[in-house]
Order: C-alpha cells, then sequence, then structure tokens
C-alpha cells in the first residue's frame, strides 16, 4: 500500500511549518506561521489570534514547589518563592505597595476594623471619650452598603466632643520606622456653620480633644481654610499646616493618610486622589509627645450649638511595613 | 491565599485557625480578648514603651514583692494538640535578666495557668537552671519533658517560635528562626483539664522579696493551626 506523507509543493509561505494530518493523508502546511528563530530569552510562543509569535513578556526556566508566578517588572514573569521561616506558614498572601508577598508578622502591621459589634470598642478594643453632651452610638446608620458602624455626635454644648482611637494617652505608635498607610471610611452628617460650628479630625491622632500633641490628620471647619479639608502633622505640640482645595462634604469617602517610610513626607487622599503632602513635624521619635494612633474626633466650638453634628465611621483598616524586620 | 506549611492555599477556616495580635491598642485585652493572670502586686499594663519599630506592646511586670507575677493569655484551656500542625510566635523581651537578688522564670508559649504550667509547650529561663540558657519543654498533666537550648538568654527583642507537628509527638523550638532543639514526650494532647492550655506568657518571681522589679514586654503574637481534618 503506498502512502502518501509529503505534499509535493515547492514553495510555501514564510513561517509555515509542515505538519502530518493524519496515517494515509498527506501531510500540509500549517495556517499559523511559527518564528524561524528564537530570539529574546525566556520568551515563549504565543498564539497571537492567527498565528504563533514569541511572547514580549519573559518567563523563568525553572520553579520551586509552592513558587507563586506573578509579574515582576514591566513584560517580565518571575515567581514570589514560599517562605522560609515558621512564623509565615498560615500568613496570607498580600501586597507590601511594591509587589506581592507572604504577610510576615515581624516586618509587617496590619489591622482591620469594620465596627460589626455592639460597642464602639469594636473588634479591635477602640478607646472612646465623649465629653459634655457628646455621645456614642453604634449602627445608626446601617444600610445595604454600611455594614456596622461607630457615629460620634457632639449634641449642642459647648465645646462638647467624642472621639474614637486605638490608645488614648496611651499612643502606640510613631514613625519613621517603615511605611505607613490608614484609611478611614467615614461621613459627617452636617457640615459645620457659624449657628452649629464644630471641627473634625480623621487620621493619626494623639489626644482626646483637641489641640493633639502629636498626629498626622485630616481637619475640617468652616472657618478655616474656607471649608476645604486642611492636612496637618503635629510633633510635640508643633503643627505644620497645608491647605487643601477640597470641599468638605457630607457624603462617604475613604479618608487616607500615607506616611512615608523615613517618614519626611505624608500624602493625604480623599477617595484615592491626592489633596496634598505634609512634609514637617510628622512624628518619629519615642516620648508621648511625639505618639499617637488612629482615631477620629469630633467637637464643639466654644458656645452652645444651634444643632448637633457628628461624623459616621464605617471601617478602617491601617497596614505598616516596617523597614527593618523587628 | 496563604502558605499552609507546604503549598499556596485558599483559607478554610473550617480548617485552619489563623489568631494575629499586636496590641495597639489601649488595654491589654488587645484584639483577640486577652486574660491577664497577676498575683503578689504583678501588674498587666500597656507599654508605653513605643518607638518607630515597636508600635504598641504590653507589659508583665511581676513588681519586687515575693512571688509576684504576671501572665497574659488566650484562656487557661483553650487548646490541646494533635489535631494538626500548630505554629507560636510570640515577639517578645525581657528586661532584665533574672539574678540571685531578684531572681524569676519567664515561661513564653502556651500554658494554663500563668505560671509554671501543669499542661503546655514552652520556653522557659531563670539565671539558675541550665546556666541561665533557655529550656525548651512540653508538660501534660504535670509531668514536664525539659530540654535544654545553648542559647542564654538576653534582655534583646526575640521572636520565640514552637512548631508542634500535627500528630503532636514533636514539637520543635526556634529563637529568630534557629531552631533550639525538639522535644518529643509530654505534649499535651488529651481532652480535661489537666491537658489543655492556651497561648500565654508568663514572669513569676522567686518566693523572696527581690531587689528589683522584673518585666516582659510583649509587641505581637501569631499562631496558625492547620487542622488535619476539617472541623
Amino acid at each position: 500500500m503506498a502512502t502518501i506523507n509529503c505534499l509535493n509543493e515547492p514553495t510555501v509561505a514564510t513561517g509555515k511549518i509542515l505538519q502530518g494530518q493524519g496515517v494515509g493523508v498527506a501531510s500540509n502546511f500549517s495556517t499559523a506561521t511559527y518564528p524561524a528563530i528564537a530570539t529574546g530569552t525566556g520568551t515563549i510562543l504565543r498564539a497571537d489570534g492567527t498565528n504563533y509569535v514569541a511572547s514580549t513578556a519573559t518567563y523563568p526556566n525553572t520553579a520551586a514547589s509552592a513558587d507563586i508566578i506573578y509579574g515582576t517588572g514591566s513584560n517580565v514573569i518571575g515567581s514570589l518563592a514560599a517562605p522560609t521561616t515558621r512564623w509565615q506558614v498560615g500568613t496570607r498572601l498580600n501586597y507590601s505597595g511594591s509587589s506581592p508577598n507572604w504577610m510576615n508578622f515581624a516586618k509587617e502591621i496590619y489591622l482591620y476594623e469594620e465596627w460589626i459589634n455592639s460597642a464602639a470598642a469594636g473588634a479591635l478594643g477602640w478607646f472612646t471619650q465623649n465629653g459634655g453632651t457628646a455621645t456614642i452610638t453604634v449602627n445608626d446608620v446601617v444600610s445595604p452598603t454600611v455594614v456596622g458602624n461607630v457615629t460620634l455626635n457632639t449634641g449642642t454644648g459647648a465645646s462638647a466632643n467624642a472621639v474614637v482611637a486605638l490608645g488614648d494617652n496611651l499612643r502606640p505608635m510613631t514613625f519613621s520606622g517603615g511605611r505607613c498607610v490608614l484609611t478611614f471610611l467615614a461621613k459627617l452628617t452636617r457640615l459645620s456653620t457659624a449657628a452649629s460650628r464644630f471641627i473634625t479630625t480623621i487620621g493619626f491622632i494623639s489626644n482626646s480633644g483637641l489641640p493633639f500633641s502629636a498626629g498626622v490628620y485630616f481637619r475640617y471647619s468652616d472657618n478655616a481654610n474656607s471649608g476645604n479639608w486642611q492636612m496637618l502633622a503635629t510633633d510635640a505640640s508643633s503643627t505644620t499646616t497645608t491647605n487643601s482645595t477640597t470641599a468638605a462634604d457630607t457624603n462617604w469617602h475613604k479618608y487616607t493618610v500615607d506616611i512615608n517610610a523615613a517618614a519626611t513626607t505624608a500624602t493625604l487622599y480623599i477617595d484615592g486622589v491626592s489633596i496634598g503632602t505634609v512634609g514637617t513635624t510628622i512624628p518619629q521619635a519615642t516620648g508621648t509627645t511625639h505618639c499617637c494612633q488612629p482615631g477620629c474626633e469630633i467637637e464643639n466650638a466654644s458656645g452652645t450649638q444651634g444643632v448637633s453634628s457628628s461624623i459616621s465611621v464605617d471601617a478602617m483598616w491601617m497596614y505598616q511595613l516596617l523597614t527593618t524586620q523587628r | 491565599m496563604e502558605y499552609n506549611g507546604t503549598l499556596p492555599a485558599y483559607y478554610n477556616f473550617a480548617k485552619e485557625i489563623f489568631l494575629y495580635e499586636d496590641w495597639i491598642q489601649n488595654a491589654s485585652t488587645g484584639a483577640l480578648g486577652w486574660n491577664n493572670t497577676t498575683a503578689s502586686s504583678g501588674t498587666v499594663v500597656m507599654s508605653t514603651n513605643v518607638s518607630p519599630t515597636v508600635v504598641g506592646n504590653v507589659n508583665l511586670l511581676t513588681s519586687t514583692t515575693a512571688s509576684g507575677r504576671a501572665g497574659i493569655a488566650l484562656g487557661t484551656a483553650s487548646m490541646t494538640f494533635g489535631g494538626g500542625r500548630c505554629i507560636i510566635t510570640w515577639l517578645c523581651k525581657l528586661s532584665r535578666l533574672s539574678d540571685a537578688g531578684s531572681a524569676y522564670t519567664a515561661y513564653i508559649g502556651y500554658g494554663n495557668n500563668g505560671t509554671a504550667p501543669t499542661a503546655g509547650v514552652y520556653f522557659s529561663y531563670a539565671h539558675g537552671t541550665n546556666g541561665g540558657n533557655w529550656v525548651l519543654n512540653a508538660t501534660d498533666a504535670s509531668s514536664n519533658t525539659p530540654t535544654n537550648s545553648s542559647t542564654a538568654a538576653d534582655t534583646s527583642w526575640h521572636k520565640f517560635t514552637i512548631d508542634i507537628n500535627a500528630a503532636a509527638t514533636s514539637a520543635e523550638f526556634f529563637i529568630d528562626g534557629v531552631s533550639q532543639g525538639t522535644v518529643a514526650s509530654n505534649i499535651p494532647q488529651a481532652a480535661g483539664a489537666t491537658h489543655t492550655c492556651s497561648p500565654q506568657c508568663a514572669i513569676v518571681n522567686s518566693g523572696a522579696a527581690h531587689a528589683s522589679s522584673s518585666e516582659m514586654w510583649i509587641d505581637a503574637m501569631q499562631m496558625y493551626q492547620l487542622l488535619t481534618s476539617q472541623r
């Protein structure tokens, strides 16, 4: 029996390769084309929808057990090795700000609060304090998209204030040990006015009421910076204030404070949009005048106010990547 | 996604337990609801020893009173072993070393009573034991298997890790990731009060008045257990 196993065709389009078509069937050239040479170490063949071409990205030649493959640079596919320390067993994959990594509690701090609780202490054990006519309530603005919350209400009393903070006067944090990013999801229920004036602060704060001795925080009142948010850094009661052009409103917003590793600059964001930077008096020394904690505070101006003001807080998270493993 | 000790895996709360505490709070109960155990003027306080790299920490102080002690624990009888590999790491620091004038014993790991555990797996240190080097212990129903390490205690921050295998037939001890040795008997693994323990640290004065109070500072704790059978 004769077997025809090769196409009798003297020329063919560039890049096509001869392929078997089945036993007893004449071979033929591929529809897709292939590159003639393999340039670019680490590239692989990839279908572009019509032909096979070398990938732009390069890939590693080897992998170890439990490696995670990911983009380590522009058009470079690399790998993340499994952790080698015992205290990283059981830890999750997270994003450290520059690359994926296995969470390392000796080098990273992560706090998350949703206030899905019956008390303002929440899951993290928040310190709360309300002075004068101020009150603190929980789960008062719950909706399908607001799952648990705490609200700080001033009442109408002069200088009445309410605060929720992790630490009160113990002030568990100072900076320059590594990049630290804090976000509060919060909402003002009304804007400050001359008749019912209040001041609110969001971020890292140090005391249960103004003035703060240390912190990096958002500040709002109607009679400062035309009712736009201000950015403050305070160290040992010395404050640097930067004005933003973002007006306060009564919507839910994500208020983020991002302090760089050396604590030489703090960038503040609302809903992911930078509203400015503070570059001096970011607390970074030991001692109570230099230490602070995540917190929010609201307080009435002096004199009885016409109506109560409040700030509701839905959630908080904080991440710090220590520069040196502790 | 998390790393289960062998491979990346999606977290399964029916098969995995993960606890993490950093004490960035106003109270020593922390985020996990820790119990304080104190006696004879010992105290547990939140520390103001904060620095750029020590973000919140809790202090256990013995006082100078004879037998003064302070401990912190997640309950007293919340765990026993043999149900799956369990790894705990404490990030701790001793404020001073024990000496004849102010002798104390420090316990780091799992325990059950705020003092020398009758059930637990733990590091222990006292200046008069093993030449002041850390001792590796497993205790079940008051029966203790101590193993001497050759690592001297000091007053620096360290990560104290205990890795108990799935069957609880072996516990390997690490300081800052370096193995200190293994204990292979008396690892608690039965039900009942004499066999159960919980994550615990404690510092206990000897039975005489002391010249100095001694302290253990605790910055953070992490524990992970991968249950062998899904619960």
